[in-house]
């Protein structure tokens, strides 16, 4: 091999600029001098440096992107794949008051093809097939079938198998997307409760859907008044007692008295938080909050304090309740018919309707009215759920009304809201609207609203004591604890008429009786009579059994001391 | 001058195979060889440490490619030039046919099965192309270089497969194929005004193209548009068309200096890297082996590049010095614009990284270079053309 000797006159030619030059020394040889090849060695040398600077600046980009960017601070690609993409926030937690979750994030894997990138359709949809034999194959073929579309969800929410069946289909138009996908650890325990998401990860029901814009924000956990453990107890009686009286439903609800925190709320039929697409209405139906109910009897408690609050009654004063007792075209009529007078206190234990339809029209209708919305009965709930509804009562508060109200017919309220109120009139005479919030024990407490005096507050659960110890709330009598409250049986009515098969038995009562710390009410919807209860259905025979249940079962958890056998008889 | 040329035509007219084999330019196919086994690891490591789907196929293109490139490279330069028109004519049928029987990949239009493999002709038109104006530059006058009426032919014959490419579309490839035109023409000995002209031309385009972009806003511009902008802007869309960039910035970013090791790029291993096979193998080389392994395959292709342009120097005919140059600035195109890309310093284009991005026909290509690349060194003191025949 000849090394090749530039042509020396092509530095000449190629610098020469000026045609004019260039024509002026064209001659006889022009042709060979000026022939284009001699000017190639210094423009390939010229392009050459032009290229090594451009590699140089490449590797000027690579140093910077590895060395100097890097150097900044490593990426966070590890964290990036655990916690999912960075740009994307995580959905708070929810917790109960004890920090045990409620609800978490996982992230699940999901299969989407892109259509365009699709090689073999029918191969794929084969593959898909035998994965998830439950897929619709024909829709599926239609959507892979449309070029214009790149993004198509074949299934969300893998298994890990799942991924690793269509990975293997080897198919490259098919991929997968990391998705957040909520997890509730205690099911149905707590769904009526924490709610659900649907598959976008917003919140759909309960608490996710109240908190959903905050929840998104992924700022700190969310912690629910709510306490698992007494959550599991209250949801274990209540559903023994359903079953025993084979009822649809019920719910049960237990408050903090002083501060309104509902550490259980529990409505039966519950669902799969997982999957509540599969599930009925009646088990997506929340009865402790949207549901609302003529509670029926437990409203005589409000009477009685508004009677007594008001001084239209004196607390040893005697009303004459013989029946039966005509208004207009009404007849009123205690269920146990008795003849002669009672003081406050009888009126409640003996539960007569008489006596406190006397007390109500003492009150008179305005008072009344406006005690209940003191109540925070006569209104929408403010509890932090999405699933609640406005009370129902008339429109036209007239004297009928004052007295079917007085003993809890003709207002229709949820569950929560009556245990809200009932929770005012024993704490001492203070109305704190409840809340699944949990809230902070330094803080001083929420003033709140007073509802009645301390003094009628004292003497509304004196007789509420006297119910369990004497009267219709017989079964309630805990072993141990004072308790104190009241029964309520309440026909439920069915197009325009009361049913008198069709029953709310409901207990709402307070412990410890003489210093109320938490209220309770436990409610029955639709009990049948069984033989052990003499035929009947009543609050005090189904539903007070399962508050004394579940008072013994929660009140050592919530720290109440036991009162000895020997101490009680005094 | 014609004195030393008839010399050298007189003494190398003819030469035995054994000349041939024993003036192989073995460094130059040594380069091929470890570039080529990078990318196979490259490929092995993007298939998650496997051989299947990937680095199996890589290989056994690579071997079938390299054997088929150095018997090519045997082969009489002249025969070459003979060849060029009819190679432009065969690619750009095939180019022509994609419209028609094409199939249609990422809303492009590039590909044609040929049962065998599947083809992507605009890869190979531009070796089609390459030889043509070289072999008619070869017999163009000077004073056919100052006049811009005689460059109409050969900017016409540039003009069809540049469109062609850019409906596909694939406007990185066709804008390449411009830019090796001027390379070409320039190499040629192409008058200094006109080189202005085209320069100035170039960059009023591209300002004109920018401009355009910047004022009708980020939503309203198409995706050539956003993949200008988002240069700019790294967060401008990061799940748009700044995807890609954002993913393989983090990956090289994640190499650090010398990398995470081989296989265990985190980022690109969970798929995190799209295309990390193909377009983005820069970003799982970065992320693997950092700075150092990309500066061991920067300075690798540099060699090879530097090679290119020794062989250009070499050739004693136009053709083979224009082939030659042109073809490794082809190379050089491939290496700045998909690095470049995987940096964010180039728009996204669909542009493979020759040797180590998974795809036969850019292999072929890349190869079909190295071919004629081995042939111009092996045959550089043989007259080719009219030169030739003069000679005779």
């Amino acid at each position: 091999m000849t090394a090749y000797t530039p042509d020396p006159s092509a530095h000449v030619l190629d610098a020469n600029l000026g045609l004019s030059a260039e024509r002026a020394r064209a001659g006889a040889h022009a042709k060979e001098q000026r022939h284009p090849r001699a000017v190639a060695p210094f423009r390939l040398w010229l392009l050459g440096l032009v290229f090594f600077g451009l590699f140089c600046v490449i590797g000027g980009k690579i140093f910077h992107l590895a060395v100097i960017a890097e150097a900044r601070g490593p990426l966070k690609v590890i964290e990036y794949v655990l916690d999912g993409p960075a740009d994307e926030h995580q959905r708070s937690r929810i917790q109960d008051r004890r920090g045990r979750i409620l609800a978490d994030n996982v992230y699940r894997k999901a299969a989407y093809a892109d259509p365009k990138k699709i090689q073999d359709l029918e191969a794929t949809l084969q593959g898909l097939a035998e994965i998830f034999p439950t897929l619709d194959m024909d829709d599926l073929r239609r959507r892979l079938s449309n070029k214009n579309r790149s993004f198509v969800y074949i299934k969300r929410g893998l298994t890990p198998k799942e991924e690793q069946a269509v990975w293997n289909l080897g198919e490259p138009g098919l991929e997968f997307l990391a998705e957040q996908h909520r997890v509730y650890p205690k099911g149905n325990l707590t769904a009526h409760v924490v709610g659900f998401n649907d598959i976008d990860t917003v919140g759909r029901a309960g608490v996710e859907a109240y908190f959903d814009p905050s929840l998104q924000q992924g700022v700190a956990p969310l912690e629910l008044s709510i306490d698992v453990g007494i959550q599991h107890i209250v949801a274990e009686e209540l559903a023994a007692t359903i079953e025993e009286f084979e009822a649809p439903a019920g719910a049960a609800i237990l408050l903090d008295a002083n501060t309104s925190e509902v550490l259980s709320l529990v409505s039966l039929p519950d669902y799969d938080p997982y999957n509540p697409g599969a599930q009925s209405q009646a088990q997506l139906r929340n009865r402790a909050t949207f549901e609302t109910y003529e509670l029926g009897s437990v409203f005589k408690v409000f009477t009685v304090a508004a009677a007594l609050e008001s001084g239209a009654v004196r607390e040893d004063e005697e009303i004459d309740v013989t029946g039966p007792l005509q208004i207009g075209p009404h007849t009123i009529k205690d269920f146990k018919p008795y003849n002669g007078k009672m003081d406050p206190k009888t009126i409640l234990s003996k539960s007569s309707n008489i006596g406190s339809a006397k007390l109500a029209l003492r009150v008179g209708n305005r008072a009344q009215k406006r005690f209940l919305s003191s109540l925070g009965l006569l209104t929408h709930a403010e509890i932090e759920v999405q699933e609640v509804s406005a009370p129902k009562y008339p429109s036209n508060w007239r004297k009928t009304q004052t007295i079917t109200i007085s003993y809890g017919h003709g207002i229709a309220a949820s569950p929560l809201q009556v245990a809200n109120a009932f929770a005012a009139v024993v704490n001492g005479g203070i109305y704190r609207p409840a809340t699944l919030v949990k809230r902070d024990p330094t803080a001083p407490l929420h003033d709140g609203n007073r509802v009645i005096s301390e003094q009628t507050s004292i003497k509304v659960r004196k007789m509420l004591d006297h119910v369990v110890r004497e009267g219709t709330g017989g079964n309630a009598g805990a072993e141990g604890y004072r308790v104190g409250g009241k029964t309520g049986t309440a026909d439920k009515p069915s197009r325009g008429a009361y049913n008198e098969d069709a029953r709310i038995a409901t207990f709402l009562g307070a412990f410890p009786i003489e210093d109320p710390k938490y209220v309770l009410l436990v409610m029955v919807d639709e009990p049948l009579p069984q033989e052990y209860t003499y035929g009947y259905a009543t609050g005090g025979w189904v539903a007070a059994p399962a508050f004394k249940r579940i008072v013994e079962r929660t009140a050592p958890i919530l720290g109440i001391e036991q009162i000895l056998p020997a101490e009680e008889s005094d | 001058m014609t004195s030393t040329l008839d010399q050298t035509d007189t003494r190398r007219v003819q030469l035995s195979l054994l000349d041939r084999v024993s003036s192989v330019p073995w460094p130059l196919l040594i380069l091929v060889i470890i570039l080529s086994s990078i990318g196979v690891a490259m490929q092995y490591s993007a298939g998650g440490l496997a051989w299947e789907p990937f680095a199996g196929t890589h290989v056994v293109r690579l071997a079938l490619f390299f054997a088929l490139a150095v018997v090519a490279g045997l082969v009489d330069i002249r025969v070459w030039y003979r060849v060029a028109y009819i190679a432009f004519f065969v690619t750009m049928i095939m180019l022509i046919a994609v419209p028609f029987i094409g199939d249609e990949f990422n809303n492009a239009k590039r590909w044609i099965d040929l049962r065998v493999m599947t083809l992507q002709p605009s890869e190979l038109v531009q070796i089609g192309l390459i030889m043509t104006l070289a072999r008619y530059l070869n017999n163009a006058s000077w004073e056919e270089l100052g006049n811009p009426f005689d460059l109409v032919f050969p900017l016409a014959l540039a003009a069809v497969p540049t469109y062609l490419i850019m409906e596909q579309p694939d406007l990185g490839t066709s804008l390449k194929l411009l830019a090796c035109v001027g390379v070409i023409l320039f190499l040629a000995g192409l008058r200094w005004w006109l080189v202005m002209i085209g320069v100035g031309a170039v960059i009023a385009v591209s300002y004109w193209f920018v401009d355009r972009c910047l004022t009708n806003g980020f939503e309203a511009a198409g995706y050539q548009c956003r993949r200008v902008l988002v240069l700019f802007d790294d967060e401008l869309d990061l799940a748009g068309a700044g995807y890609h960039i954002n993913q393989a910035k983090i990956a090289i970013g994640s190499g650090g200096v010398e990398g995470q090791g081989f296989g265990q790029g985190q980022h690109n291993q969970l798929g995190f890297t799209p295309e990390n096979n193909t377009d983005f193998v820069w970003s799982l080389l970065a992320e693997e082996f950092g700075f150092i392994g990309c500066m061991v395959v920067l300075f690798l292709f540099s060699l090879l590049l530097l090679y290119g342009v020794v062989t250009a120097l070499r050739a004693r005919s136009q053709f083979g010095r224009l082939l030659a140059a042109t073809l490794t600035a082809n190379l050089f195109f491939y290496i700045v614009i998909n690095v470049g890309m995987n940096m964010g310093l180039l728009p996204v284009v669909g542009m493979p990284l020759p040797f180590l991005s998974y795809g036969g026909s850019a292999m072929l290509a890349t190869m079909g270079s190295v071919a004629l690349l081995t042939s111009i060194w092996i045959h550089a003191d043989v007259p080719v053309g009219e030169e030739g025949r003069q000679s005779r």
